[in-house]
């Protein structure tokens, strides 16, 4: 049961763009982009490099002014009082070096509205949960790139805030720190937290959000879960027959391509076979026994994210980006 | 307020918990000593020097002789001086003044002083003492101005610092040669060549039937000029060190609002360029407003500036007091230095023009700052800035000679420069339509300065303006 801050349910949006545009220099850097994240949810904001996310996300906490359209945070415009209300974690990040690490989080934390007996507290018991107790009182200067963002992440959650958006909070860590990191965003979100991070990296987003919005070129390319994006990628199934057996026959039909997989290996032929609307691995393996197509292999595939951004992306492209 | 507050105090403790801010801090108190120390140390350390005289005459080296201890008796009359106005002296003083007016030998002023007086005027050394030449031509002493050999002295065995030849010629011309190893030393020669001055004016005169003495008494003839003011009353109408004192303290005070204000916005240019550089101002926008940030800033060096001030205040404060209780004869200019450093009328003034001279010039290095991220791109903005900086710097030095000068005044009414000139000009009672013109114009100009400095800062921290933005916007770049 999720404990959701100030009542809110996981219906009730927390952060809304409403078709922004913003354009620097003549050049349009989001257009026409329009999401909600509602409380309570992880979302992943996705897109390749440039494609406006870190701008979106500025707009969205009124520390940029769109061109056009208008952000919503908590149902209102963004301000300063609803801002304590938000943890942000910017793409470009940094601590004042010659502050010692505790004392940089209890900053954040009071500006954000804490005193500092809380921050403090807070802070100190944050940092233990990151494995960092024993740096509290080190020089920011002293830490390891890692250690530092660690600590900037723990800067921007220490007052904990109903909303927690990260940009690129993976950007930078190793791969251990990149699971404490999801660890840790999945126990915000347990705790009612909602969190919104944007990444390229599709693996975190698989593995965290309950939905996802895809940027590329500064326009929204899909808003929904991560089973609704797989579902935008046609499944596919992968077979191995003897070299001069020829499945296509047996598939007419079921499959929307199929494609040989290689040249001829061992006397066997590898096919990725591209299914149609409607149909499934089951009916195809079922049409290949019936056609008497002596199977060496058949493994339907595994879809990921990635391939789900690569293929929206490349759509879009192909699309002219219009 | 609060982000304010505490971007303001995070300021302030940065910069107060750093060596420089502790340096900065006992550098002026430091310099003050040193200014007072160095001179006294390097009089208390200069050795007395011994010179000869050869003199084929024998009239002139007995002028000299004479001249240098006319000189000593200055010396030991203005010690006297200075210790008679310190309360409960020996009436010894006042006889040894009375001997010392009547010319007679320092053996005898020193009979008539008690323990403390005659130690104080032992302490006097004479700078230079005539001693008979160890040869009969320039050959023969040679050595002993090179320190190769040496005379006898009551301090033992020293060299011979320097040495005159003096030679009559045929029509009363006098030459003289004077040998030295010390080249650039003037005081001795100086010394020398009056004397002779003076002796052949006296023989002159002689020649010409003029007695002696009268010669003498008209040499030593001075006008007594007495400094009037009619700004004060017939009665007290005398200008006084109480009167010349807030001339220098004004200019004193421009000086150091001027080095104050350069130091404390550089301070703000480099803190926003690390901000920038290390990535900080991202963090902070999300926490707070640009314009508590900005505020923030400003209000936490100017914390820093009006402790170093106060801090200095307080250090010449003491000094002052001190100078006053340990060098009686001081007392008076210690009492006028005091008296104009006091002065609400220059305190007041100084902090108002500090406080606009620290906002425009402070908003300005730090929306500069807000544009740069390394020091290196800062300098190529600041050189304008700089150079602007340093007119009141230059014309600073006119008010010292004239403060009236109608080119100040002039000056005074560019803002930039209002905050240091007419607080030096200030003694000097300038109109009061150029005081508050001056300083609406100053008023309105940091407002707009503010404002412009607060959307570069706005847009240099959200990343929207760089170095080559900047250069664009004063077309320093096509």
């Amino acid at each position: 049961m999720l404990d959701l801050h100030h009542g809110a349910t996981m219906n009730t949006p927390v952060f809304a763009l409403e078709n922004i545009s913003k354009t620097f220099s003549g050049k349009p850097a989001v257009r026409d982009l329009s999401f909600s994240v509602n409380a309570g949810t992880i979302t992943g904001f996705l897109g390749p490099n440039g494609a406006g996310k870190s701008t979106s996300l500025r707009m969205g906490l009124g520390i940029l002014a769109p061109d056009s359209g208008r952000a919503l945070l908590f149902g209102g415009v963004p301000n300063f009082g609803v801002l304590d209300r938000v943890g942000f974690l910017p793409e470009e990040r940094g601590l004042y070096r010659k502050m010692s690490t505790l004392a940089a989080i209890v900053f954040f934390g009071r500006l954000k509205g804490m005193s500092a007996s809380a921050a403090r507290r807070r802070g100190l018991a944050l940092l233990e949960q990151f494995g960092l107790s024993d740096v509290a009182h080190k020089k920011i200067k002293t830490l390891s790139k890692g250690m530092a963002q660690k600590v900037q992440i723990i800067s921007a959650v220490v007052h904990n805030p109903e909303l927690v958006i990260l940009d690129e909070p993976f950007s930078g860590l190793d791969p251990v720190n990149q699971r404490t990191l999801e660890d840790f965003i999945r126990a915000l979100a347990d705790k009612g937290t909602t969190v919104l991070f944007s990444t390229h990296v599709m693996e975190h987003a698989e593995r965290l959000c309950d939905r996802i919005v895809l940027l590329a070129a500064g326009r929204k390319i899909f808003d929904g879960d991560v089973s609704q994006a797989m579902q935008t990628l046609p499944r596919a199934v992968h077979l191995q027959t003897d070299a001069g057996a020829d499945p296509c026959a047996a598939l007419e039909g079921l499959v929307k391509a199929i494609n040989r997989d290689g040249a001829a290996h061992d006397g066997c032929q590898d096919w990725l076979v591209e299914l149609a609307s409607g149909a499934d691995a089951g009916q195809v393996l079922r049409a290949c026994v019936q056609g008497g197509i002596d199977l060496s292999a058949f493994e339907p595939q595994k879809r990921h994210l990635h391939d789900v951004f690569m293929h929206l992306v490349d759509a879009d492209q192909r699309q002219g980006g219009e | 307020m609060r982000h304010t507050y505490l971007i303001a105090r995070r300021e302030y403790l940065s910069y107060v918990a750093t060596p420089g801010f502790w340096i900065s801090l006992a550098m002026v108190p430091l310099f003050m000593l040193l200014g007072i120390a160095v001179p006294l140390l390097l009089e208390g350390s200069t050795p007395t020097r011994y010179f000869s005289i050869l003199d084929a005459d024998g009239r002139y080296d007995t002028a000299v002789e004479q001249r240098l201890d006319r000189q000593h008796k200055t010396q030991i009359r203005s010690v006297l001086l200075a210790l008679s106005k310190v309360p409960g002296q020996s009436p010894g003083l006042e006889k040894a003044l009375t001997a010392l007016e009547a010319g007679q030998s320092v053996e005898a002023v020193l009979d008539v002083l008690d323990v403390n007086a005659r130690t104080a005027v032992l302490a006097i050394k004479q700078d230079y003492v005539l001693v008979p030449a160890p040869g009969v031509d320039a050959a023969q002493l040679r050595p002993f101005l090179l320190g190769q050999l040496t005379i006898e002295t009551d301090q033992g065995p020293q060299p011979l610092y320097a040495a005159a030849t003096i030679t009559r010629t045929g029509n009363g011309a006098v030459s003289i040669k004077y040998w030295s190893t010390a080249i650039t030393a003037e005081q001795l020669k100086r010394t020398i060549v009056r004397a002779v001055r003076d002796q052949m004016r006296i023989e002159a005169f002689a020649d010409a039937g003029v007695e002696t003495e009268i010669v003498r008494s008209i040499n030593a003839m001075e006008p007594d000029l007495v400094s009037l003011s009619p700004e004060k009353s017939a009665d007290q109408a005398e200008v006084t060190q109480s009167d010349t004192a807030p001339y220098f303290i004004a200019v004193v005070f421009a000086f150091v609002l001027w080095s104050v204000v350069f130091s404390v916005a550089n301070m703000l240019l480099t803190s926003t360029i690390e901000e920038k550089s290390g990535k900080v101002l991202d963090s902070l926008l999300v926490a707070a407003p640009v314009r508590a940030l900005l505020a923030g800033k400003l209000l936490g060096v100017a914390a820093v500036s009006f402790t170093l001030l106060s801090s200095w205040a307080l250090a010449g404060g003491v000094a002052a007091t001190l100078g006053g209780q340990f060098m009686p004869a001081g007392e008076g200019a210690s009492a006028a230095i005091l008296g104009a450093v006091i002065d609400p009328w220059l305190i007041l003034p100084f902090l108002g023009y500090f406080v606009f001279g620290y906002l425009m010039f402070g908003t300005m290095f730090l929306a500069l700052g807000s544009l740069c991220e390394t020091l290196q791109e800062a300098q190529s903005l600041m050189s304008p800035i700089i150079f602007i900086l340093m007119v009141p710097m230059m014309a600073l030095m006119f008010v010292v000679k004239d403060p009236t000068s109608p080119i100040l005044a002039v000056l005074s009414w560019i803002p930039l420069f209002t905050p240091y000139l007419m607080l030096a000009r200030l003694p000097t009672d300038p109109p009061l339509y150029e005081l508050f013109g001056t300083t609406l114009v100053m008023i309105i100009t940091t407002m707009l300065i503010l404002w412009a400095a607060g959307r570069v800062f706005h847009a240099g921290a959200m990343h929207q303006a760089g170095v080559d933005y900047f250069k664009k916007l004063l077309r320093l770049k096509r």
